[in-house]
Formats: C-alpha cells, structure tokens, sequence
C-alpha cells in the first residue's frame, strides 16, 4: 500500500511540475516584449561612458557631433531593465541593469553612435561589444562576454575580459592596442608593420609582423589559458 | 525497511543513496579510463591489425575489459545490490593460429557485451547524475528563493509576482513536489544502472554457467549442489538423473525446497550453516524456481535415456542368460537321454544276435539318432555354445570356424577373456555374419579378426564374396546392431556391391553400464 501511496505521489508531483512549467512558458511567451528606445545627446561631448548589467554593445562612429543611442529592451513578465542616464561635463553617462529575476527574461542592448572626437568607456557583464568602423579610442570592459572591433581605426584601445574571446581587425595600425583575456582567445589582425610586440598566452601565434621594440606602435596580447594569435593583413 | 531511514517509501534510504552516488562517482572516473581503453585498443588493433601485433593487442585488451567487466560486477554488487553471479572465465588462447584465437576470444557474445557495459558506463553514469543533480540544485534554490521570499530580505520577480512572502510560501510549496521527483528520478536511476548492469553482465552468463553456479555464488557456498524433483518416481536425482539421498537433519548439510508455480521443482543441498539467512536462500530459490523448472525437465530426460540404457543392458543379458540355461538344459537333459539311448541300442545289438532284420533296424535307429544327437549339439551352439562359457570367445570362434563349409582365416589375437556379455555379443556377431555369408555372398573365403584395440574389443569377418549387404534387409544385421548397441559399442558393415562384405563390432572392453548395473548379476 505503502509503494502505491508512493506512486500516486509521484504521479501528482509530475503532475505539479509539468503544470507549473506549462503555465510559467505560456506565461513568459505570452508576455514577451521588445521595446526600442531612441535619444541623443549633442553639444561638446568628450567622453561616453556606458555600463551594461545585461545586454550587448555595438559602438559606431557617428557621423555628427552627436551621440545617438539607440536601446532595446527586451522582457517578459512586464520587468524591464532600468536606466539611468546623465550629461554634465561633456560626459555622457549611460547604465542599465535589469531587476533581480527568478523566473522570466530582461535584457536592454545597446547601438550607440560615438563621435570619432570622444572616447568610449564600456563596462558589460555577459554582455557582448561590437566596434563597427569606430574611429576614436575605445576602453572596454567585460565579465564573460566577448568584445569584437571591425575596421577599427583610433589610437587607443584596450579590452579586457574575464572569459570572453577578443577579436580585433584594425583598418590602421593603433598607437596602443591592448587585449587581455583570463580564458578566452584574443586575436588582433594589423596592417603589416613594425610593432613593439609583448604577447603571450597557452599559445601564441605570431606573424605578418616585424617584431621591433623600437616602434611607435604596440601590441599588447595576453590570454591566461587561450591562444593569442597576431596577423598582419589587408 | 525503517519508514523513518527511506526517504518517502520509495524504497531508497540514505545508505542506498550514499551507495548509488559512489557508483556513478565510479563511473564517472573509471568510465572515462573504460571508453579510453575501448577506443585505444579499437584504434590500435586496426592500425597495427595489418601486424600480428595488432591482433595481440586486442587479445590483451579483451583480457584487461574482461577484468574490468568483473570489476563492475562487484561494484554493482556492492553499491546496488545487483546480485550478479561471478563471470565465467574468458576463452583460452592457446592452440591453433594468432587468427583463430582472435576469433575465439571475439566470437563470445559475453565480451561484446562486457565491452558494451564498459562503454556504455560514462555516458550513463553522467546522464544519472545530471537528472539526479539538476532535480537537487531546483530544489535548493526554490528553498533557498522561497525562504528569501518569506523573509523579506530579497527584491526580485517571479514571473509576474515580485518576490515577498506569498510567492515565497509558493516557491517553497513547490520544492516538495521538485524533491519528491527528484526522489523517484534517483530511484528509477538506480533501477535503470542496476538493470543496465544486470542485462550486460548476467544474460551472457546463463547460458554458460549454469543454476549452480549462479546459487553457489549468491548464497556463498562452493559445495551447493541442486537435487531435481521427478514427481512419477518420487525422487531426487542430480543432473546426469541419477538419484541422490537428501541430508539428513543434524548433519552438517541441509536442503531448502524449491517450488515453482505450486509445484516441487528441486531441492538446494547446501551447508547446514550458511552465511546468508533462511530467508535469502528461499529468495534465491524462488529467483531460480522457473530456471531449476527448466533444468528439472532436462535431468527427467537423462533420468529416462539413462534407465533405458539400463534396462536395455538387462533384457541383452537377461536373454544371454536365457540361452545359457537352455544350452545347459539341452545337454543335460535331452542330449544325455539321447546317448543313453544310444549306448542301450548297442546293448540291444548284443542281444539280437543274428536277426538281420532286426539288425537293419537297429542301424537304422543308430544312424537316426546319431543325426538327431548332431543336431541337438548343433543346436546348442547356435543357442549358446558351452566352450564360449568354458573356454571363451578365442576357443568358441577357434570351433565355429574349423566347422564352417568355407575356408576361413584365422587372426584372433585376445590374450585375456572379456566380459561374458562382450563375449556374447562378439560370438554372436560372427555366427550371424558367417550365416550371411553362407546363405547371400557366394563368397569363396573369408577372415574372422577378434583383437583388442585401445579400450575396445574388435571382432569382424570379411568375405570375398557379392557384397551388397544392407543392415535392414532382414532383422539379423539390425539384431545385431541393436545388441552391440546395448554395450555402448557400434557395429559397422561395409558392402560394397560385387567387392565383398566387412561386418565390424567394437565394443567397449568395459562397458561402464555393464560395470554398475548388469555386472552384479550372476553370469
């Protein structure tokens, strides 16, 4: 009887969960949303700084004086991420953080169109970044999420992240390129050139360049258990 | 099983618990080493396959799985409680080419199947683990978020609720039902594991070893032996049907009855004090009942073949006897009466004087009787003649051939006597092929042969004559057959048409039924 007792518990435990499952997809699939946010900022603007607790980054060179951000907002529930922005000093400041979820989804991205006259600060968590053709000097940070630049062509930028790949395809040879990772890979394709090279990982591939610790520009790789990988191209 | 020790009554307490986490923490290491070991001997037999190396090396990986395998047997021993019996030995490789042995050792199914296990082990052992530690992390955090929740500490959403107090008492009424799947989950993973264990290593088993073996490993005793139930003659026998005693109470041995389906099927005899409890062994007897059933029915029909073996052996003897006694019956009686007769017709000669008829009469009388005492003897030989019994079958066959009508060569060459069964049986077998050869072959000599080769006594006669001889034309041959067959031995005619006939008995010089049945009666 005992046994029996037990199936029957079983059976409605299953029961339980596949109902609460059931209820808690339709739920979250009927609640979903995306919202897109567009705002910019104009005037003397030296410095944009943006901090992603959830979400991605794409920064692109805008082509006025203007910072235009773009933001989109994706959530369920009815819980969207939260935004706090600010402009005092030619600095503009944006952060986002979605609230503590247990059950459902937030995530609030962003397209921001930098002046090539202004620097970049990112900060993101899982977040990924994107430098699309971006012309000024870049400083990303992130926890686990990966950060790629195409046609990049500033002077300074350096990338770190926790676990995340850095991949990094420049359209003129930087000043100071840094790229740091603790598990990922980091790859950064160059014009070819002299560099000061410093670049060590659990494997390291160099070549197109001349190695030359006396050259203007420096290539600064380092990954702790992932391979670093410099080309010289295009 | 303590309600308080299992958790929920699903049969799975915390030791058990304990045990399943340790068997697939084991998987999880050695599994690994297994499908290595499995890959690499694969890989390194095909590359080094075109070498006689190669198939070296698999046969020394087939020996190093096959100890794994045992490994795992004990470990689900052990850990679940499988109850899998030892592993029958693998197949030697000795004898014949490195190709051959290969083939032996990779025919058996049970290495394929070992090897299965093995392989199966990682994947199997992760996936229970996953379930088992997935089911575990929803539970906690559901506790961990509901207790939150009730306590206030924590801002959050739950779906559409943010997180206070009632979604807390909800998130906590939730983890039960989480918990008790989490519970079956483990359960049906330490059935599944057991059972995966059990297929793989015990079905390749029970064709080889049989129920013995099977019994004597669970219940820990080497000298466990099986008694089969033959309920038409109310005894036990053992395997070969022949009967066996039961214990007796206060010995040291004892039995535990084995019933299928309301039926005595067979008794375990085992020690009188066993390790495992009385009721262990009536688990394992009913466990085996349907087995014991199968093998009972396969001891019945030894029992059978080996009665009428016996029975056989009696009737030949029996009918042996029977031409003794009256071959012994004859001469004493009738063929004395008979001389008698013709010693006192002598005296009536005296007696008569000069009466020629009278005289005619009595010569015709002598003569009469003189045929009738030849053929009386003549008769005694065909029946069983007394030298046979006297002075054996060299001397028997040395008589009946110096008799014959036909020239036959002698090579008999037996320097001590058979058994009078054998001698029997041989005798009759050339009186019956030297009939044949006088009545069909039209053969112009024959060869009598009786000598001992190995173990058995060869007797044959071959003629010159038309050949063509068939065992069922008429009942002699078969008769003949079927009394060389009640010895164990086999009796051969080879007769080819127009190129002479060869009949040929081997028997055994000892037949072993001859030994324990018939030997004891008196000859």
């Amino acid at each position: 009887m005992r046994l029996r007792g037990w199936s029957l518990l079983v059976s409605v435990s299953v029961a339980i969960c596949i109902l609460v499952a059931l209820l808690a997809i339709v739920g979250w699939i009927a609640s979903l949303h995306t919202n897109v946010t567009t705002y910019s900022y104009s005037g003397a603007i030296t410095h944009v700084r943006l901090r992603l607790a959830s979400g991605d980054a794409t920064i692109v060179s805008s082509p006025s004086a203007a910072v235009e951000v773009r933001r989109t907002d994706r959530y369920a529930f009815g819980h969207a991420a939260r935004e706090r922005r600010s402009f005092a000093a030619g600095i503009v400041s944006v952060s986002s953080s979605c609230p503590r979820i247990i059950l459902g989804s937030c995530s609030a991205s962003y397209e921001v169109a930098v002046p090539e006259t202004a620097t970049v600060e990112v900060r993101t968590g899982d977040g990924n970044v994107r430098l699309d053709g971006f012309r000024g000097s870049a400083n990303v940070r992130t926890g686990s999420g990966s950060v790629a630049a195409a046609a990049y062509c500033g002077f300074d930028l350096s990338a770190v992240s926790g676990s995340g790949d850095l991949q990094v395809a420049t359209a003129c040879a930087p000043r100071h390129l840094l790229l740091h990772t603790g598990s990922g890979n980091a790859s950064a394709l160059v014009p070819p050139g002299r560099y000061r090279v410093d670049a060590s990982g659990a494997r390291r591939r160099v070549g197109g360049v001349t190695p030359d610790a006396g050259a203007p520009f420096t290539l600064d790789l380092h990954s702790g258990s992932g391979t670093v990988t410099i080309g010289g191209g295009l | 099983m303590k309600p308080a020790a299992s958790l929920a009554g699903s049969g799975l307490d915390a030791v058990a618990l304990a045990k399943l986490l340790a068997y697939l923490a084991c998987g999880l290491l050695l599994g690994g080493l297994y499908l290595a070991a499995i890959v690499s001997s694969v890989v390194l037999g095909a590359l080094l396959g075109v070498f006689w190396i190669g198939l070296l090396v698999l046969i020394g990986s087939s020996t190093l799985l096959w100890h794994c395998a045992s490994l795992e047997r004990r470990l689900a021993n052990v850990l679940l409680d499988a109850r899998i019996p030892v592993l029958p030995p693998l197949a030697g490789v000795r004898g014949g080419t490195i190709w051959q042995r290969v083939l032996r050792r990779l025919r058996r199914g049970p290495v394929w199947r070992g090897a299965l296990l093995l392989g199966l082990r990682l994947p199997a052992s992760a996936l229970a683990m996953a379930a088992i530690a997935s089911g575990g992390a929803v539970t906690v955090l559901l506790v961990v978020y509901g207790v939150r929740g009730l306590a206030g500490s924590d801002a959050g959403y739950v779906g559409p609720f943010s997180l206070g107090p009632a979604s807390g008492i909800a998130l906590c009424l939730l983890a039960a039902p989480v918990a008790v799947l989490t519970v079956a989950v483990t359960d049906l993973s330490r059935r599944a594991m057991r059972s995966l264990a059990r297929s793989m290593l015990i079905t390749s088993l029970a064709a080889h070893a049989p129920v013995r073996e099977a019994l004597a490993e669970s219940l820990g005793d080497r000298t466990l032996s099986i008694a089969y139930w033959l309920p038409d003659r109310e005894t036990f026998v053992d395997e070969a049907g022949i009967p066996v005693p039961l214990p007796e109470p206060g010995s040291d041995r004892a039995w535990t009855a084995v019933d299928y389906e309301g039926r005595r099927v067979a008794a375990i005899l085992h020690a009188a004090h066993l390790e495992a409890s009385p009721e262990l062994v009536q688990a394992a007897a009913a466990a085996a009942s349907l087995a014991l059933d199968n093998e009972r029915l396969k001891a019945d029909l030894r029992a059978r073949v080996e009665e009428l073996s016996a029975s056989r052996v009696r009737i030949v003897e029996a009918s042996n006897a029977a031409r003794r006694k009256v071959e012994r019956d004859l001469h004493d009686g009738a063929q004395q009466q008979l001389v008698a007769l013709a010693l006192e017709l002598k005296v009536l000669r005296g007696r008569v004087g000069s009466n020629d008829g009278a005289l005619q009469l009595i010569d015709g009388i002598e003569s009469k009787l003189s045929a009738a005492l030849d053929e009386l003897r003549a008769l005694g030989r065909g029946i069983h003649p007394g030298i046979l019994t006297d002075r054996g079958l060299a001397a028997a066959l040395e008589a009946l051939v110096t008799r014959a009508p036909l020239p036959v060569a002698r090579e008999i060459d037996l320097p001590e006597r058979p058994p009078p069964a054998v001698e029997a049986v041989g005798y009759y077998v050339v009186t019956e092929a030297l009939t044949n050869v006088l009545k069909y072959a039209e053969a112009t000599e024959a060869t009598v042969r009786a000598r001992y080769e190995g173990g058995d006594v060869l007797v044959e006669l071959q003629d010159d004559g038309v050949g063509g001889a068939e065992a069922g034309r008429g009942s002699g041959l078969q008769g003949l057959r079927d009394r060389v067959a009640a010895l164990d031995g086999e009796l051969t005619v080879i007769s080819p048409p127009g190129a002479g006939t060869l009949v040929r008995a081997r028997v055994p010089r000892h037949p072993a039924r001859l030994v324990s049945d018939a030997g004891a009666e008196p000859a």
